[in-house]
């Protein structure tokens, strides 16, 4: 098989970097970044020698190894927010130098740190990769006073939102099934709360996320559009801290704390909502109904030696909601083992065990009930061979299992038969090899190629359909047996020369393979929406982008502009006949159509990071259009996705040491829209007449947020903070809907009816700290 | 077998969003493309009856005159003992029979020639139901109107020997259209001699004259429906793509024509 060479393969590079280590006459320094308060590592810190010539960063786990020539070494460790720390060393012997970063307080009154190393934009080979950390989520303003990653990201260019309020996103035209939403590596299959409106990530356990939009690392794989590789929080080492926050819609509460100090650490983070109750309270809805979610973040975090470190971290979430014994109920949970361990000073490795499950239900009450869900159970093998200065090579495997369960519906009267959508089982593989390289001082190359493998496997049906849906032929395989099978070679390229010392010129090239595709007849996302393996009918779809972008930082870095463009090609993007019931639908299969897609786009990005006044700047032009026989006569036409213009305008200025108030406004061209193009009469009912698929567009929607935040006096045991929001400050009514019906009064008269969600929003949270 | 297990659920989940979040509604002004006329097709043949079509043509979209209607047509309804008629025009695009009436267990066809273009589709008149008893109880679910609210409880006779679909339609104080519809289908109910349901879509007040009529339809009318209601009834709805449901009268044509037979019965709310 296959899988065997590559096994081998991998052997022999482990054995490689032992010689090397040994055969190198430069010494290796490497070790972890962690904050001196906390204890927790950091993500991304800059490492570099005083000439700037070498240099590296930390990784997820906060661990950096870098080579130098024997001698005397002063080297910097560089990251935003945090003082810049120098280090003096005479190299004569490989050294684990563990660095702990002091905090910079004034960090937004401008204190300019000499050579901090704020042009990572302009050095580092990720096109798109855009690091956000909590910090600049903090001062966003937010609907209903909920911090929220996923809205944050959709301020970004590229990265557009699918439906107001909604956490559906799409990444240059990509679905929102073409997003890989990782936490701690456990992918998420739903990450939305309450209709969308909340996403499942509780920004306190959160330390940060990283967003791949292009370019993305062969490590990566499994969705087509993107990656968003979210990490939560290891734990306070050094001390027991609490922190939490009481809103109008929710409240949640995180306490972290050292274990074994500097040892063993644990945080454990808790949020619900509890919109049914205010809801109650004001006699809006009766007394049985519930509407509310609740989420819970634990993480332990044990550092047995310099050389090995374990995580076990996981998430269990739930919305709940009905009325009397009639309801429905979703959730997420994960749950992440992972043990680094280092083989030497420059071989750094990583394993994981991953569970991830989704799952909904209905609940008919004495009707019957019905649940439907996804799980997985996965297994990752992860290399970082700092092999030399110039070569960094990443490579590992990972293996998954998937059982899909589309759907039972469980009748309650015996005498009716259930209807149960059968199983499947599904393995997933794949091995990736990178190497980042660096070319004498200006070019910098990360290249790579990942190979994946889908095994659909018994037991199951292969089902032959013809163009009506009906059943020609099926064939029967056993448990485990293999039904179907898909392949694919992914390779990844990024480039990155430095023009000038603040300027560099990016390109990259990614193709993705999809084998998990997401049914469902809404644009937006819906949590009753099933995901389905590739099958003998549905391909996996495959994606080619090719991307440049030219960077460049202004006024002593403390600008930073970005022009990108992209241009994307895709195979087998699904869309259904029209009509179809995706739920609890044994032949849907037979209804799902695939064809091709196409996008390109320009992404101009203007930041200001440092100084009293932060924040940035952010168009996207772009042109999304699909192409699939069945629909819309087989001509191309607009995807759902397709957002010609996109502007989001992010500001935050620091008032005084205790108030800030920020602002956020957000422009784009309403989504391309099936209207009707004329009525007829059928059964004394006016029936809206369509013709061209998405011919037309949703009105184009804008709005501003105001955010004030302000800090509690001074140190007190109790730190706390208030935020006072308003969402869409000059109330527009911006649609969310627009339905076609007859006049209620008079059925002869036709009308369109827009549905708004949100008029100004109001919301005030209290944030503490102990 | 053809997706059928549809739309059980009573509980739309995009309804409910609209429910719950304070949503406001607004009539807009908006621009929308002609498309060129297409015929529509309203065929039905009911149970004792003779057949009804009506022909007419798409107008636009807010057009408040009445549509074109087709009225050079030859137009012939068929049943499967073989004894066809033709219908005749009797004005407005409408053509009705007069000897083949409908009756239970047989198939019609229904062929339409209009410019030398010919359509033609058919459907099963299936064993009548019958209403056997209807009743309300108070409905206690998100109580935002002041007034009490309340529900249907309909219990139909079934015929457990064949695959049943029901078409039920609300109608309030004698108005000539419904207010909403609903759709049963066989696979939700054991197959007894009797079959009874709520409908959570439709509810009414105390001083509501109510009338239901059960229509007892075959498998390609409930499907018809079914897509119908996901077009005119789009409450909260409209993130799935809209589409014309599909004829039975051939491709490239709207409207359907279906075999039917029904039951009626009125209801009102009694003084406590």
């Amino acid at each position: 098989m296959n899988f065997k060479k590559y096994l081998w393969l991998i052997i022999a590079l482990y054995w490689l970097s032992v010689l090397l280590v040994t055969a190198q006459e430069k010494y290796t320094i490497s070790g972890e970044v962690t904050d001196a308060e906390t204890g927790e590592v950091l993500i991304g810190v800059t490492i570099y020698t005083a000439d700037k010539m070498i240099g590296t960063m930390t990784n997820t786990y906060g661990f950096y190894s870098l080579t130098l020539p024997a001698g005397q070494q002063t080297i910097y460790f560089s990251f935003v927010g945090y003082k810049t720390q120098q280090k003096q060393l005479l190299l004569n012997t490989n050294q684990n130098i563990k660095i702990a970063l002091q905090t910079n307080e004034t960090a937004l009154n401008e204190v300019v740190v000499k050579a901090e190393k704020k042009d990572k934009n302009i050095t580092s080979t990720q096109m798109a990769g855009e690091k956000l950390d909590m910090k600049t989520i903090d001062k966003l303003p937010v609907l209903f006073g909920e911090r929220d990653v996923l809205k944050t990201i959709q301020l970004l260019p590229g990265i557009s939102t699918v439906s107001e309020g909604g956490n559906g996103f799409s990444v240059r035209g990509g679905s929102i099934d073409q997003n890989l939403i990782l936490l701690d590596e456990a992918p998420v299959y739903s990450a939305s709360h309450l209709m969308g409106f909340f996403s499942v990530f509780n920004a306190d356990a959160i330390k940060g996320m990283t967003v791949f939009k292009s370019g993305i690392p062969a490590n990566y794989g499994g969705r087509a559009a993107s990656v968003l590789d979210i990490t939560m929080k290891d734990g306070n080492m050094k001390k027991l801290q609490g922190s939490g926050g009481i809103g109008l819609l929710a409240s949640r509460i995180t306490i972290e704390g050292p274990v074994v100090e500097d040892k063993v650490s644990f945080i454990i983070s808790g949020r619900r909502s509890y919109a049914d109750l205010m809801a109650k309270g004001a006699n809006q809805i009766d007394g049985d109904t519930k509407m509310y979610f609740y989420d819970l973040n634990a993480k332990l975090n044990y550092k047995i030696n310099d050389n090995n470190r374990l995580f076990l971290s996981g998430y269990f979430g739930k919305d709940d909601f009905g009325f009397d014994d009639l309801g429905m109920d979703w959730g997420n949970t994960t749950a992440t083992l992972r043990w680094n361990h280092l083989f030497s000073a420059k071989l750094f490795s990583n394993t994981t065990a991953l569970y991830s499950e989704y799952d909904y239900g209905f609940n008919f009450g004495d009707n019957g009930s019905m649940q439907s869900g996804i799980k997985d159970v996965s297994l990752k093998q992860d290399f970082t061979w700092y092999a030399s200065p110039e070569n960094t090579l990443r490579y590992g495997l990972n293996c998954t299992y998937h059982i899909f369960y589309p759907g039972e519906f469980l009748f309650e009267d015996q005498s009716i038969s259930d209807i149960k959508v059968a199983e499947k089982q599904a393995f997933e593989s794949s091995l990736y090899i990178s190497n980042e390289q660096k070319i004498g001082q200006q070019l910098v190359l990360d290249y790579g190629l990942r190979a994946s493998m889908f095994n659909q496997v018994g037991k199951g049906e292969n089902i032959t359909y013809d163009d009506d849906n009906n059943i020609i032929d099926k064939e029967y395989f056993s448990n485990g047996q293999i039904m179907q099978s898909y392949y694919g070679l992914e390779p990844r390229l990024g480039i990155n020369y430095r023009l000038t010392p603040q300027s560099s010129f990016k390109a990259s090239y990614n193709r993705m393979v999809q084998y998990l595709h997401l049914l469902s007849n809404s644009t937006s996302g819906q949590p009753t929406d099933t995901w389905t393996p590739s099958t003998y009918n549905i391909k996996p779809t495959t994606v080619n982008q090719y991307s440049v972008g030219w960077f460049r930082n202004f006024f002593d870095n403390t600008f930073e502009f970005s022009a990108e463009s992209y241009y994307k090609t895709m195979n087998n993007i699904s869309d259904y006949k029209d009509g179809t019931q995706v739920m609890l639908n044994e032949d849907i299969e037979s209804y799902v159509l695939q064809g091709e897609g196409r996008s390109f786009g320009l992404e101009l990005y203007l930041k200001k990071k440092y100084g009293k006044f932060t924040g940035w700047i952010s168009y996207t032009l772009s042109n999304t259009e699909n192409k699939i026989d069945g629909i819309n006569n087989g001509q191309w036409y607009s995807s759902s996705y397709d957002k010609t213009h996109d502007v989001s305008i992010v500001s935050s200025y620091q008032l005084s040491t205790r108030l800030s108030v920020s602002a956020n406004w957000i422009f784009y061209t309403g989504n391309a829209v099936t209207f009707p193009s004329g009525k007829y009469e059928f059964d004394g009912n006016q029936v809206p007449y369509y013709t061209e698929r998405n011919g037309y567009r949703m009105p184009d929607y804008h709005r501003l947020d105001l955010n004030i935040h302000l800090e509690g006096k001074g140190k007190r045991r109790i730190q706390s903070s208030w935020d006072f929001s308003l969402y869409n400050l000059y109330n527009r009514m911006n649609a969310y809907t627009i339905n076609f019906r007859e006049n209620e009064t008079n059925p002869n008269i036709t009308e369109a009816v827009k549905l708004s969600l949100f008029g100004i929003v109001p919301s005030v949270t209290w944030n503490f700290k102990f | 077998m053809k997706a059928t297990k549809k739309y059980i659920f009573g509980l739309n989940y995009l309804l409910i969003i609209s429910l719950v979040l304070a949503s406001c509604e607004e009539v807009i002004d908006i621009t929308l493309n002609d498309a060129e006329p297409k015929l529509t097709i309203d065929g039905v043949i009911s149970l004792n009856s003779p057949a009804t079509v009506k022909l007419s043509y798409t107008t636009s979209y807010f057009a408040d005159e009445p549509p074109i209607y087709e009225t050079n047509a030859t137009i012939k309804i068929t049943n499967t003992r073989g004894t066809s008629e033709i219908l005749s025009h009797v004005g407005n695009g409408y053509y009705i029979g007069q000897s083949l009436l409908g009756e239970v267990g047989i198939e019609y066809e229904l062929s339409v020639e209009v410019d030398d273009k010919f359509y033609a589709g058919s459907s099963r008149l299936m064993t009548p139901t019958q209403i056997v008893d209807l009743s309300y109880t108070k409905f206690d679910g998100f109580g935002s109107s002041d007034e009490d609210e309340y529900n249907l409880e309909i219990v139909l006779k079934n015929n457990p020997q064949e695959d049943n679909y029901y078409l039920v339609k609300y109608y309030l104080n004698s108005s000539d259209k419904e207010e909403t519809y609903s759709l049963w289908s066989h696979e939700f109910f054991p197959n007894d001699e009797l079959i009874e349901f709520s409908p959570l879509r439709f509810s009414f007040t105390k001083d509501d004259f109510v009338t239901v009529k059960a229509y007892s339809i075959d498998e390609g009318t409930y499907d018809y429906y079914s897509q119908l209601d996901e077009i005119i009834d789009q409450r909260g709805g409209g993130s799935s793509t809209p589409f014309n449901p599909a004829s039975n009268l051939g491709k490239g044509i709207l409207g359907y024509f279906r075999a039917w037979s029904f039951d009626e019965k009125s209801i009102q709310v009694e003084d406590e």
